[in-house]
């Protein structure tokens, strides 16, 4: 496809060009298959591959690793099980978890999260953390990792993100790749952000909808339609709509989808869409309000807090997150219910509930 | 910050203010110097579209001279100024030019022309479109963006909210030539051959293709009218629009935006966000500050070799980021870059 190639140089192209002719070389770049020039191929299929050392590594005050594991399943109602992929955390002893396992540090640590991606290409890029792109986990503007990468970042803001592959995104992603990310703020949970209002109980809501066909489609080849050939990836038709890891309808009694409180307390829900549908979130019978979007607080400064009355649907874009605050009424229950809608169409494909129980 | 307009937004009110600007989309508004046009001219034809993969598909043109014949060229004017178009219709279907709540040509039987008048409305963006059988003459191609700018342009607004001002002062301001385009679109195309041998019907819309400015994947992240970039404290506003029928969802890495105008609305609250919903015939601005990545550490970076710094912006409804069922991520994606700078504090 070398005729496709744009004849106009990327940014990038001027970098990589500065390192081919020696200028720039960074030692720890040398042997590294980061000398390729920016194309049409390394763009996608023939991203650079690397394990380098972290540039201007520091004493991290939070280390983690997450390695790669490809064997989670998942039996859905109907019967049919589904492979999902993942992270695991070593030192958890939970093996082959889906989602996967969450990060949860404080405002202002050095954090190392060290990768181990196993026998084949992944990366981690940390979802609305802004590092450097070296540490960013993006393929095409850094380098895929083959073997082991330490990503090294510093969360500025308090807030709720998630992390993810970014290699054949599309597929692996799907396939399950993902875990919530929370940065609390320096007095740690308990409060949303510096200033920002406290809660008691703390639930995460995780949107996630499943087409079985892409599940076979990513085991066949991790590395499907990258480099060619139609694996159909712009056909999305799911059939199973899951939070946090629980297929519908199993959500309703799951205890990682349950949500209780004491009358009067006051419920944090940190919302992420990790489906490809256009999500609505509703909870039945409590009002919320929205305090933080993408982990940024709605404070005042640029915006203000978002009611959501009870019933009333908050819409919520594939990869967005909301923290909302429900004050527990009386004795009760209620249903906190999910739609899933079509990209294309808008038309409601699936949903997921569960329910906050007051006693 | 000053209410007073530097020379070099001066100079370009001056030519702005002739009339109506027809920038060939592939220019950045970043550097180069727009076209001034006193009346534009939009000649429609067929023409055929080379995607990313090589594959071509016929669509329909605003203006097939242009590098990427779709989408047409991007319009700009001041607002309240009188604009006068010219919609030349060389095809041979009937066809229109219209602004939702601006402006509607009626139709346009082939080989007729038809000027159109009005006056520039509040400032903003638009989609300029071609309404008839909704929304197939759209997705054949025929849209655009019309960009509408404020006398005064401190902000991207007449008359900005008071969350709006207080955004961009706190980013340092705004220098009203570093805007962009993104004008996303999705191409099926098999509509598109249905639709060019006289299908009159949407029956399906199963897109295979998904666009920025007319480009994607590598195209997209490398084309000028593009990729953005710039130093930091250079903030960057950026008009988002749909034209298709997806709902996309941008993420961008590297800074959260400020969501300034939705929907054409300017907002009374800015949200900061890294990913925001783009339905189907949405038109938001959002501007990139141009920030320190705020989770960079150490900052700044001890060696040269990191700049420039090259972050993504695409849609994380993943499937857009897919060409002709694979390829990723040759779809909706574009590129913006932090560059090294001497003259600007990097802490």
């Amino acid at each position: 496809m070398s005729g496709l190639i744009c004849d106009l140089p990327s940014l990038r192209s001027r970098q990589l060009t500065a390192i081919v002719d020696g200028t720039t070389t960074p030692a720890w770049a040398e042997g590294t298959s980061l000398h390729q020039l920016s194309t049409f191929e390394t763009f996608g299929c023939d991203v650079a591959k690397a394990s380098p050392p972290t540039p201007d590594r520091v004493t991290p005050d939070v280390s983690l690793v997450r390695k790669v594991h490809t064997g989670a399943r998942v039996k859905m109602p109907d019967g049919v099980e589904v492979r999902f992929w993942g992270f695991e955390d070593p030192a958890s002893g939970v093996s082959k978890p889906f989602p996967s396992p969450l990060i949860r540090v404080r405002k202002g640590q050095v954090v190392h999260t060290r990768l181990e991606a196993s026998k084949k290409v992944h990366t981690i890029h940390h979802h609305g953390i802004e590092p450097l792109p070296f540490n960013d986990g993006v393929g095409h503007t850094s380098f895929e990792t083959s073997g082991s990468y330490t990503y090294q970042w510093r969360p500025a803001d308090a807030g709720t993100y998630f992390y993810h592959c970014h290699v054949n995104t599309v597929l692996h992603v799907e396939m399950g790749m993902y875990g919530l990310l929370i940065v609390d703020p320096p007095s740690g949970p308990g409060t949303l952000y510096e200033g920002g209002p406290a809660y008691d109980v703390e639930a995460f809501i995780v949107a996630d909808d499943v087409d079985p066909r892409w599940h076979i489609v990513g085991q066949d080849d991790h590395h499907a339609g990258v480099c060619g050939g139609d694996p159909e990836l712009d056909r999305f038709e799911p059939q199973y709509f899951l939070i946090n890891g629980v297929p519908n309808p199993r959500t309703l009694t799951d205890p990682r989808c349950l949500i209780g409180a004491r009358p009067g307390q006051r419920i944090l829900i940190r919302l992420l869409n990790a489906s490809y549908s256009d999500v609505r979130f509703r909870v039945m019978g409590l009002d919320a309000t929205v305090h933080m979007q993408d982990a940024r607080p709605l404070d005042g400064r640029y915006a203000r807090p978002i009611p959501v009355p009870a019933g009333t649907a908050l819409a919520s874009g594939s990869a967005q997150r909301h923290d909302l605050i429900v004050v527990a009424g009386a004795p009760g229950t209620h249903v906190v219910r999910l739609e899933f809608r079509h990209w294309i169409t808008g038309v409601v494909q699936g949903v997921a509930e569960t329910r906050i129980v007051v006693a | 910050m000053s209410q007073v307009l530097r020379r070099r937004d001066f100079i370009r009110l001056s030519v702005v203010g002739l009339g109506v600007v027809v920038v060939g989309s592939r220019a950045a508004f970043g550097e180069s110097t727009p076209t001034p046009a006193r009346d534009a001219r939009l000649e429609i034809t067929a023409a055929p579209v080379r995607l990313i993969d090589g594959t071509t598909v016929p669509m329909w043109s605003f203006d097939a001279t242009q590098p990427r014949p779709v989408p047409g060229p991007v319009l700009m004017a001041v607002s309240g100024e009188r604009i006068e178009i010219e919609v030349v219709n060389h095809h041979d279907r009937t066809h229109a030019f219209a602004i939702d709540g601006v402006v509607d040509s009626g139709p346009i039987p082939p080989n007729t022309a038809r000027t159109v008048t009005f006056d520039a409305p509040p400032a903003g963006t638009y989609l300029y479109l071609d309404p008839l059988q909704a929304p197939l003459n759209r997705l054949m191609g025929l849209h655009g963006a019309l960009i509408v700018m404020p006398a005064n342009p401190v902000t991207p607004y007449d008359a900005p909210t008071p969350a709006v001002s207080r955004y961009v002062a706190d980013i340092g301001g705004w220098d009203s030539t570093r805007q962009w385009v993104w004008l996303f679109n999705q191409i099926d195309p098999a509509l598109c051959q249905r639709v060019a041998a006289g299908a009159t019907t949407l029956d399906t819309f199963k897109p295979r293709y998904f666009t920025i400015n007319g480009a994607s994947g590598f195209e997209a992240a490398t084309s000028p009218d593009v990729a953005i970039h710039g130093h930091i404290g250079e903030p960057a506003l950026i008009r988002s629009l749909n034209a298709g029928l997806a709902a996309h969802a941008p993420h961008i890495h590297g800074n959260h935006i400020g969501m300034l105008a939705a929907h054409g609305a300017v907002c009374e609250d800015v949200y900061e966000r890294d990913t925001w919903r783009l339905p189907a015939m949405a038109r938001h601005d959002v501007m990139l500050p141009f920030e320190v990545p705020r989770d960079a550490h150490p900052w700044p970076p001890s060696d040269d070799f990191h700049f420039p710094l090259e972050y993504p912006m695409h849609c994380h409804c993943e499937m857009s980021q897919t060409a002709g069922g694979g390829l990723y991520p040759h779809g909706a994606i574009a590129h913006w870059a932090i560059e090294k700078t001497i003259d600007k504090g990097l802490t």
